[in-house]
């Protein structure tokens, strides 16, 4: 009977997750209506003008500028993870390629607001010389009628963006580039070395092919990070919607114009800018499945999964034992030259080991070259990680004092001093209303996926119906998410909430804290839960005495995991918990959020009060952000143990 | 008692003209006594002239010592044998000769191999010159399985950038998968990726791509054990062809095996575990097989242990 009721509040969970995806889909379907039917489907995507003040949208210059930024980003960043990748697994000496894997794994913590807020203020200016040159002597550069660097050169531009958003995919298709290398089979490497190549021949033409498609499939995934970025791209690209516009000069795209604009939208702007969401979504929705179905292939025996299938043949032979009635036949051939003089052998002349005619010049150039490429993506990683932290430091370390932490922001832009408690306390709060969201109902849901149904029952089935709507989710940009919950939340209670925000963060978590749990608890061993079983435990006894305690150390990692990228995210809160001023507690009031006041004072109040200000929450906002990830990462290893037992 | 008739009952007198009285065996190296200069040479005598010979050989897994004072000569022209129970070392030591020990995290070697002459350890050594010189085959056939059959054997050539035009290329192939018997079998998809051959076809297209590069001495780890007895018998024979080429070493766990393709069989073993492995017994493989002069070795090679 409890067992019944163990099944129905796990099933309960995760219908109640899928009712409220399902509610989400609607009100997006409801908004949309009025577009499709002004405009027609093909009709707002091939669109290219988008002016509220004529109310005619067309969805083609964002497309364009979301594509735009992500190809410079990707052309960017693919060679260099790639790079960074290779170090890590073979070049860099032993010792230091771990630390340098999680130094570049540390570029992935550092929220997107911070690389806006680093951009604005230390890279603009950096690079306006460079950009200010290229235009100058670039500037007659026509490709097709297009000129890619003609001026005006401004501060926002399609060149920095795509940089910025190229630091921010590079950890992503590194960490995955890496896994897919280390699938390469040792004897794979071996068998180059073996015919004495270099370390570079041994990459370029045995591990590269091997990992091909898993590459391909990371930089997918790199890419559909890139789309759905928003608030780096809002405070970097400017707010210009234009096709085969100049990139030293500024754009617009689809999740920065819905950042930027549906705030003050209203009926068919709205719409569209709904409208704009979905097809946001939808690009992200296929890439990102192009990518996992990639990724996943290759993690699963690389493209040399044909020999894995040729060789289940193999026999293992056993060592035949000989014995003294069956003597070992004479050997083929006896040596009769003993001492000087017997016939020599073919005289072959003796290969070279050592000296400059062991290796052709050619060779060691070629792999020089390589190697010094490889060390180049290596810097291109960590200089601008380097770059964030010290500039942090030196500007928020300043700002920090115990007022920081107490009082408010100072009223006047312009004035030193003051705090950000209104937005600690605003994060704190977003935190815990987006935990207390994501993190019983993703158990719960994970349970029910793995835990509850019996294989081939409809339980089960319903669980891999509701893994498939996860990973769906996992891939929603955020900004989406954000409007999502605007229209079916902020709209219909009529009033901007901490609560509303709190559910846009809880709806990022959910997924996250799900795939996490549905992964350690397929490692938990099914001797442990057969043990309990055995003894005449009921199901839900089991798995709350003998599966939880196992696999709770890796449910509470993924659980920090999706608090601290729920804890930098500002896009989904713009218009959900809308920010505030002063310090609130009432969750059912407009609540101030650090990344937010960071966005806020870097955009909106551009002051050298306001900027210091922003960098001392920044500072405050990766502390917490690294204090989760530590615990995660503390937690993880536990965990991990508990992979080694399965 | 019974192999010491055997060895009344075979004839090879010129091999065996030690003395027998001295407690170690005469044609024997006994690695725990540390071959002197004046066992080596006897080894050299037998062996007439040879490409590689290893001296005082150790090699580690970081503080684990796994083979000790290993000294071995490899003659030309024939095939050299690698026996003993697992975990005795002789993987590792193949693996030595050739430089590819040192590529797994941790390991390292000392002593020095001579490889025509030259210390493949020495200081000005480059290991990627050594492991062209000294090609490899492995246990699991390691073709580059997405690339073609025709572009597996060209693998090596083009690491080492030999010049060769389109003719001299599709000589190269032809004459390489033939020494490697598998050209009648491949000769019409040159072009089809190589992971879509069968196990024994692959392991001879690794014995042709290794052949490719030209090298002095081919090194075998246990070549025949992921395949099927008849692939077995046809890299066999493969390997008593080539041995009229070149010096081949191979390791092997069956002892018939050793017993049917190679000249000279080398015995190595461990105490016990965590010992690191030596080399107990070398010699002619009629000798080891049919009289083993240490009593490890017989009880070795009748089967009585390992």
């Amino acid at each position: 009977m409890a067992d019944r009721a163990y099944a129905v509040i796990a099933g309960l969970a995760a219908f109640l997750a899928v009712l409220f995806v399902a509610y989400l889909l609607w009100v997006t379907v409801a908004n949309t209506g009025e577009t499709w039917s002004t405009f027609g489907i093909w009709g707002f995507v091939s669109g290219t003008t988008w002016n509220p003040s004529e109310a005619v949208y067309g969805a083609l210059p964002f497309i364009y500028g979301t594509l735009m930024t992500s190809v410079i980003a990707l052309l960017i960043a693919v060679p260099a993870s790639i790079g960074i990748a290779l170090a890590t697994v073979v070049f860099l000496p032993r010792r230091l390629r771990g630390p340098v894997g999680g130094f570049i794994n540390l570029l992935a913590a550092v929220p997107s607001v911070i690389f806006g807020l680093w951009g604005v203020t230390v890279l603009v200016p950096l690079l306006r010389p460079v950009l200010d040159w290229l235009s100058e002597t670039l500037g007659w550069v026509s490709i097709f009628g297009w000129q890619p660097f003609e001026g005006p050169v401004t501060a926002g531009s399609y060149l920095i963006s795509g940089l910025v958003l190229a630091i921010m995919v590079l950890p992503i298709i590194t960490a995955i580039t890496r896994e897919v290398l280390l699938t390469v089979p040792r004897d794979q490497s071996e068998a180059a070395f073996a015919l004495g190549a270099t370390r570079w021949e041994m990459v370029r033409h045995s591990m590269l092919p091997w990992a091909r498609s898993g590459i391909v499939g990371a930089s997918a995934l790199g890419l559909g990070r890139a789309v759905g970025e928003t608030i780096a791209i809002v405070m970097l690209l400017g707010n210009t919607p234009g096709i085969f516009t100049p990139l030293v000069g500024p754009g617009s795209t689809l999740a920065s114009v819905i950042a930027l604009q549906t705030g003050e939208a209203s009926g068919l702007q709205l719409s569209s800018l709904t409208a704009l969401a979905v097809v946001l979504f939808v690009i992200a929705f296929i890439i990102n499945a192009a990518a996992r179905l990639l990724v996943r292939r290759s993690e699963a025996g690389g493209s040399g999964g044909i020999v894995r299938r040729a060789g289940s043949w193999m026999v293992r032979r056993g060592r035949p034992a000989p014995t003294a009635d069956a003597p070992p036949e004479p050997p083929p051939i006896a040596p009769d030259d003993v001492g000087a003089g017997g016939p020599q052998p073919v005289p072959r002349t003796p290969s070279l080991i050592s000296g400059p005619g062991a290796i052709s010049r050619s060779r060691v150039v070629r792999s020089r070259v390589a190697e010094g490429f490889i060390w180049f993506s290596v810097l291109l990683g960590l200089v601008p990680l380097v770059a964030v932290l010290v500039e942090m430091l030196i500007q928020g370390l300043p700002a920090l004092s115990v007022a920081f932490f107490t009082e408010l922001p100072p009223t006047d832009p312009t004035s030193y001093g003051g705090g950000i408690v209104n937005a600690l306390v605003g994060t704190l709060i977003l935190m815990g209303i987006a935990f207390l969201v994501a993190a019983p109902l993703g158990v719960l849901t994970a349970l029910y996926m793995r835990d509850v149904g019996k294989s081939g029952s409809w339980n089960s089935r319903a669980g891999s119906a509701v893994g498939f709507i996860v990973d769906i989710l996992l891939g929603v940009p955020s900004i989406v998410v954000g409007l999502i919950v605007y229209l079916g939340i902020v709209i219909v209670q009529g009033h901007f909430s901490a609560l509303a925000g709190g559910i846009a963060l809880g709806v990022i978590m959910f997924p996250i804290v799900v795939r996490a749990a549905d992964e350690v608890l397929r490692l938990v061993p099914s001797g442990q839960q057969e043990a309990a079983l055995a003894l005449g435990a009921p199901k839900w006894r089991t798995t709350w005495s003998v599966v939880l305690p196992i696999a709770g150390p890796g449910i509470l990692t993924g659980i920090l995991l999706g608090l601290a990228r729920a804890s930098g995210e500002t896009a989904p809160l713009l218009f959900t918990s809308l920010g505030n001023q002063f310090l609130s507690t009432n969750i059912t009031e407009p609540i101030a959020a650090i990344p937010q006041l960071i966005y806020n004072n870097t955009i909106i109040t551009q002051t050298p009060a306001s900027l210091q200000l922003a960098w001392g929450a920044a500072l405050v906002l990766v502390a917490i952000i690294m204090f989760l990830n530590l615990g995660a990462a503390i937690l993880g290893r536990r965990s991990r143990r508990l992979e080694g037992r399965a | 008692m019974t192999t010491r008739e055997a060895r009344t009952t075979m004839e090879d007198p010129k091999v065996t003209t030690g003395d027998t009285q001295g407690g170690a065996a005469p044609l024997t190296q006994v690695a725990v006594t540390s071959g002197g200069p004046d066992r080596l040479l006897r080894a050299e005598e037998i062996a007439g002239p040879h490409p590689l010979q290893a001296r005082d050989l150790n090699a580690y897994f970081g503080s684990h010592h796994v083979v000790e004072g290993v000294n071995l000569v490899f003659p030309e022209n024939t095939v050299t044998a690698l026996i003993g129970p697992s975990g005795c070392g002789k993987s590792t030591f193949l693996r030595c000769l050739n430089r590819m020990h040192e590529l797994i995290p941790g390991a390292r070697a000392t002593g020095d191999v001579e490889l025509h002459g030259q210390d493949i350890y020495g200081k000005d050594a480059d290991p990627v010159a050594v492991r062209r010189a000294v090609g490899m085959v492995f246990q699991r056939p390691n073709p580059f399985p997405t690339k073609s059959i025709a572009d597996n054997i060209l693998a090596g050539p083009k690491f080492t950038r030999l010049k060769m035009g389109k003719g001299g290329r599709a000589d190269l192939i032809e004459h390489t998968l033939r020494g490697a018997g598998l050209w009648d079998e491949v000769k019409n998809r040159l072009d089809a990726p190589a992971g879509g051959l069968s196990g024994g076809q692959q392991q001879r297209l690794c014995i042709a791509r290794a052949l490719a590069v030209e090298p002095d001495v081919l090194l075998m780890d246990e070549p025949c054990s992921a395949l099927d007895p008849q692939s077995t018998l046809r890299i066999e024979d493969l390997i008593r062809e080539l041995s009229e080429r070149l010096a081949i070493v191979i390791v092997t766990h069956n002892m018939q095996q050793a017993a049917r393709v190679s000249e000279y069989t080398a015995f190595f073993t461990i105490e016990e575990e965590g010992q690191p492995g030596r080399l107990i017994e070398t010699g002619p493989t009629r000798e080891i097989f049919g009289n083993p002069q240490n009593p490890r070795t017989e009880a070795y090679v009748t089967g009585r242990f390992g």
